[in-house]
C-alpha cells in the first residue's frame, strides 16, 4: 500500500462553469456533442500581463490552478513555500492545435515572418512552464503525455516526488482544448452522430496526508502497459484490485474504447454491490482530462472509488480515492 | 533503499549509431553537423543542423511495421534495442520493467500532416492517427514486449534526465528491479523555424562557451540507458557502467524561454543533486554541460558553475559536436557520462577558439582529456524553466 | 523621408497592445522596459509585428535599440533611408 496523499484544493474550467460540484452534477444532463467553453476570459481569473498570446489550453490551466489554490486556502504571498511546490501537467492533444497555429502562419507569412511567440506555444511543456511562472512554483515543473491516462500519470508522478521528499505540495493539472487541428484529427469519429467531445481543465492540489484533508485521499495507484489488446485482461486487473481492497463503494470508468464494455460486463457478471459511473457516456472524449474528471466524481461520491482509465494504445491506470 | 546501476547503453546520433562508433567519434571531437536536407523546408535562414542522414530503421525494427511508425519512434527503438542487447537481460527480466521516454517535439509527422492540410491535399487522418505522441510508448512496448509502468515525459530539453530520474526512483524504492529510460527527438522543422525566429540559431557552428558563439543548431537523435537494482545486476554478472547516486530538479519560474539571469534555478538543481548524492562540489570530477551555444545559456550556465564549483572544474558540451538533440540530449549526455567514468576520459567542447570573460570555465577545449573520474554530474535545462541534474558515480561495490 | 504620422500611431497601437497598456501610456520617451515592463519576448513580438505591418525587414542587431518609441522610430527612419 502506498503513502496516502490528500487532495486539499480543486479548481475546474468547464463548459458547465467553474464550480467542481456543479460540474459533476450537471454533466449527466445537458451535454451537447461538442462541449466548448462559453466566454472564457483569463482576465476574469488573473490580471497578470504577458499572457495574452498563450494558447487556450495554457490559459485554461492557469485559470483552473488559480481556483484550486484559492480553494486550498494557500496564498502566494504568505504561506507558499515555493521551492517545495511542484506542478505536473497531463496534456495530450493541444500540441496539434499549437503546431497547426504556428505552421499555418509559416505557410501564409513565410518562415521569416511568423510571430516568434508562436514557437514556445508549440513546445509540449509550455503549460507546466507557464503555470510555474504565474504561480511562483520553483520545486519542479513536469509534463506527461499518455493520451487518456495523462492526468492519472501526472498524479502518479506528483505522488512519487512528494513521497521522495523532493516537494511537499503538488499541483496536478489536466487540460485539453478543442480547436481546428484536434477536430481534424477526430474527423473519422465525428462522422458518428453520437460521438461526443468536451474541452476542460481540472487542477488539484496534493499533499502528504495529515488527516485534515478537505476532499479526500488518494490511497493507491497502479499503472501498466498492454500493447496488444486481449479480451478480458482489464477485468482481471480490476478483479484483483477489488479482491485485495476493502470497502470499494464505486467504480468510475469509461475511456471510449473496447475496455469499457469489458469492464461493464465484468461488473454485471460479478453482481458486485458497487455503484458504477461512466462519465464518457455523458461528455465523451476528454483525452488527458478524463482521469481527473473521474477523480472529481469520486471526490463527490460516498466512500472509496476505484477509478479505471485506459487509452486505446495500451496504457492502463487504476487509482483509489476516498473522501 | 536500493542502489541503482546502469547495465546497458544505446545511442543513435549523427556521429555514430552504436556505442563504439559514437564514443570513438566523441573522444576525437568529430562534428556531426551538416547542411540541412529536408523536403519542403524553406531554408531562408541558417542552413546547418545535426541530421542523421544514413539511418536505416529496418536494422532495428522487427515487430512494428517500419513504414507506419514515425521517425521519433524509429530512433527511439534503435537506441532501446542497442541498450537492451548490451545489457544482456533476458526478456523475462525486462518485460515488466518500468520505462520512461523523454521528448521535446514528439513525432514530427504532424508537420507533414499540416503541410498536406495547407495544400488542400487529401485528409491525412491516418498519418496523424498513427503518429501521435502517445504512440511512441506503444510502438516501443510492442517491439520489446514491455508491460510495466510507463510514461512519455515531455519536459523539452531536460526530458531525458527526467526519464532517468523516474526510473531511478522506482528502483531505489524497490518498485521494480529493472527500468528503461530513453530520450528521442527527430529533426523538427517547427523547432528549426521557431529557434530561427527567436534568433537563437548559429549561422555555422555550435561554439559553446566561445566568445563569438552565435547560437544552437537543431539536431536529432536518441539514447537509452538500462537501470537495474544492484543485487539483481550482480547476481547475473552484468557489466556495470556506473551508479546513479542522486539527482536534483528545480523550476526557474521566470520566463518561458530565457533562463534566470542570475542562474538561480540551475544553481538550485545542481545543489539539490549534490545534496541528494551527499557529496560536495569538490567531489565532482567532470560536468557534462547543457552548453547549447546560445549567448544566454552559456553565460548563465558558466555563472552557475563558477558560483558552485569555481572556474577550474572540467566541463564540456557535446552539443558542440551533435548540435541540440532536444529531448534526446540529456539521454545522450547520460551515455557520455557513463562512458567517461568508465575510461576516465572526458570528451572535448569543439569549435572553441576565443575565451569569453563571461564564461570563465574550463570547457576542455577541442581535445579530449584523461583524468580520474569518480563523480560526474549531467546538467540539463529546458524551455519552461524546468531543470534537472543527475549524478553518476564510478561503481564500487 | 520619415515615418508618417499615421504609421507612428500604428506603431504606438502595436506597442500598447503587446504590452497590454493604454495607447496614451506609450509616449515618445516612455522606457518600454522600465516603465511598461516589456520583456525580451515582447520586444521580439513588437519588432516582428512592426516588420509585418510596415512591410519592412529589421535586422536583429537593432533589437537592443527598441527601448522607447522614439528610438524605434529612429531605427525605422534609418532603414527607410537605407532602402532608398
Amino acid at each position: 500500500m502506498d503513502t496516502k496523499i490528500e487532495i486539499t484544493g480543486i479548481g475546474c474550467i468547464s463548459p458547465w462553469g467553474d464550480m467542481p460540484k456543479t460540474f459533476v452534477e450537471n454533466i449527466k444532463t445537458g451535454a451537447a456533442y461538442i462541449n466548448l467553453l462559453k466566454d472564457f476570459d483569463l482576465k476574469k481569473y488573473i490580471s497578470k500581463k504577458g499572457l495574452r498570446t498563450l494558447p487556450k489550453s495554457t490559459k485554461m490551466a492557469i485559470a483552473a490552478t488559480k481556483l484550486a489554490i484559492e480553494d486550498s486556502g494557500y496564498s502566494l504571498d504568505t504561506n507558499w513555500d515555493e521551492e517545495r511546490v511542484g506542478v505536473f501537467v497531463g496534456n495530450s492533444m493541444s500540441y496539434l492545435n499549437n503546431i497547426n497555429d504556428f505552421l499555418k502562419s509559416v505557410y501564409v507569412d513565410g518562415p521569416e515572418s511568423v510571430s516568434p511567440l508562436k514557437f514556445p506555444n508549440t513546445v509540449l511543456n509550455n503549460i507546466s512552464g507557464w503555470v510555474s511562472i504565474v504561480f511562483n512554483i520553483k520545486g519542479i515543473n513536469s509534463t506527461v503525455n499518455t493520451g487518456n491516462t495523462s492526468g492519472i500519470d501526472a498524479i502518479i508522478q506528483a505522488k512519487s516526488y512528494i513521497e521522495n521528499g523532493i516537494i511537499d505540495k503538488a499541483i496536478v493539472v489536466a487540460v485539453e482544448d478543442i480547436e481546428q487541428a484536434v477536430l481534424h484529427n477526430e474527423a473519422p469519429n465525428l462522422k458518428n452522430k453520437d460521438y461526443k467531445m468536451t474541452e476542460m481543465a481540472v487542477s488539484i492540489i496534493l499533499e502528504k496526508s495529515s488527516k485534515k484533508h478537505k476532499y479526500g485521499t488518494i490511497n493507491d495507484t497502479l499503472s501498466w502497459m498492454e500493447h496488444t489488446y486481449k479480451e478480458g485482461m482489464i477485468d482481471q486487473k480490476v478483479s484483483q484490485i477489488i479482491q485485495s481492497t476493502t470497502n470499494i463503494n464505486n467504480i468510475i470508468y469509461g475511456s471510449g474504447n473496447k475496455n469499457d464494455s469489458s469492464i461493464l460486463n465484468f461488473i454485471e457478471n460479478e453482481n458486485l454491490r458497487i455503484k458504477v459511473e461512466n462519465p464518457f457516456t455523458y461528455i465523451g472524449t476528454t483525452y488527458a482530462v478524463s482521469g481527473l474528471i473521474k477523480l472529481l466524481i469520486g471526490i463527490f461520491s460516498q466512500g472509496q472509488s476505484l477509478i479505471v482509465e485506459t487509452n486505446e494504445y495500451g496504457n492502463n491506470c487504476c487509482l483509489l480515492v476516498e473522501n | 533503499m536500493k542502489r541503482v546501476v546502469i547495465t546497458g547503453l544505446g545511442v543513435t546520433s549523427s556521429i555514430g549509431q552504436n556505442i563504439n562508433d559514437f564514443w570513438t567519434a566523441c573522444k576525437d571531437g568529430v562534428s556531426g553537423i551538416t547542411e540541412i536536407k529536408k523536403n519542403n523546408l524553406q531554408v531562408a535562414g541558417p542552413k546547418f543542423g545535426g541530421q542523421i542522414h544514413d539511418f536505416d530503421p529496418s536494422k532495428y525494427i522487427f515487430v512494428n511495421n517500419v513504414a507506419e511508425i514515425g521517425r521519433g519512434s524509429q530512433l527511439l527503438i534503435s537506441s532501446m534495442r542497442q541498450a537492451i542487447e548490451d545489457s544482456k537481460l533476458k526478456e523475462q527480466q525486462y518485460e515488466y520493467a518500468d520505462f520512461y521516454i523523454g521528448t521535446t517535439m514528439g513525432e514530427v509527422t504532424v508537420e507533414i500532416s499540416d503541410f498536406n492540410i495547407y495544400q488542400g491535399k487529401i485528409s491525412s487522418d491516418i498519418l496523424l492517427e498513427q503518429n501521435q505522441l502517445k504512440n511512441m510508448l506503444v510502438y516501443a512496448s510492442k517491439e520489446f514486449n514491455l508491460k510495466g509502468q510507463s510514461s512519455l515525459i515531455t519536459n523539452a530539453c531536460a526530458a531525458g534526465n527526467y526519464a532517468n530520474i523516474q526510473a531511478f526512483e522506482q528502483i531505489r524504492r524497490n518498485k521494480t528491479k529493472v527500468a528503461i529510460a530513453a530520450g528521442t527527438d527527430p529533426f523538427s522543422t517547427v523547432a528549426y523555424y521557431g529557434f530561427n525566429r527567436l534568433k537563437a540559431i548559429s549561422p555555422d557552428k555550435c561554439r559553446p562557451f566561445d566568445k563569438n558563439r552565435k547560437g544552437m543548431l537543431v539536431a536529432e537523435g536518441s539514447a537509452c540507458v538500462i537501470l537495474e537494482e544492484l543485487e539483481h545486476a550482480l547476481a547475473r554478472g552484468a557489466k556495470i557502467y556506473a551508479e546513479i547516486v542522486g539527482y536534483g530538479v528545480s523550476s526557474d519560474s521566470f520566463h518561458i524561454t530565457s533562463p534566470h539571469p542570475e542562474s538561480l534555478g540551475i544553481i538550485r538543481s545542481t545543489r539539490n543533486a549534490l545534496n541528494y548524492a551527499k557529496i560536495t562540489p569538490e567531489d565532482i570530477d567532470y560536468i557534462s554541460a547543457h552548453g547549447t551555444g546560445t549567448p544566454a545559456n552559456d553565460r548563465v550556465e558558466s555563472h552557475a558553475i563558477n558560483s558552485i564549483f569555481g572556474n577550474k572544474k572540467p566541463t564540456s558540451s557535446i552539443k558542440s559536436m551533435l548540435g541540440h538533440t532536444m529531448g534526446a540530449a540529456s539521454s545522450i549526455e547520460s551515455v557520455v557520462s557513463c562512458l567517461a567514468i568508465g575510461e576516465n576520459i572526458a570528451p572535448p567542447t569543439i569549435n572553441f577558439e576565443t575565451p569569453d570573460e563571461e564564461c570563465e570555465i574550463d570547457c576542455i577545449p577541442n581535445k579530449a582529456r584523461e583524468f580520474n573520474m569518480d563523480y560526474v554530474i549531467n546538467n540539463s535545462y529546458a524551455f519552461g524553466g524546468t531543470n534537472a541534474s543527475v549524478v553518476f558515480k564510478k561503481f564500487k561495490k | 523621408m520619415s515615418v508618417y504620422s499615421q504609421e507612428v500611431e500604428k506603431i504606438r497601437g502595436i506597442i500598447a497592445e503587446i504590452l497590454e497598456v493604454e495607447v496614451n501610456e506609450v509616449e515618445m520617451d516612455t522606457d518600454l522596459v522600465e516603465e511598461l515592463e516589456a520583456d525580451s519576448m515582447m520586444a521580439l513580438e513588437i519588432m516582428a509585428t512592426i516588420e509585418k505591418e510596415l512591410n519592412i525587414k529589421i535586422p536583429e542587431s537593432e533589437l537592443p535599440n527598441f527601448g522607447t518609441l522614439n528610438e524605434i522610430l529612429s531605427v525605422l527612419n534609418s532603414l527607410k533611408v537605407a532602402n532608398l
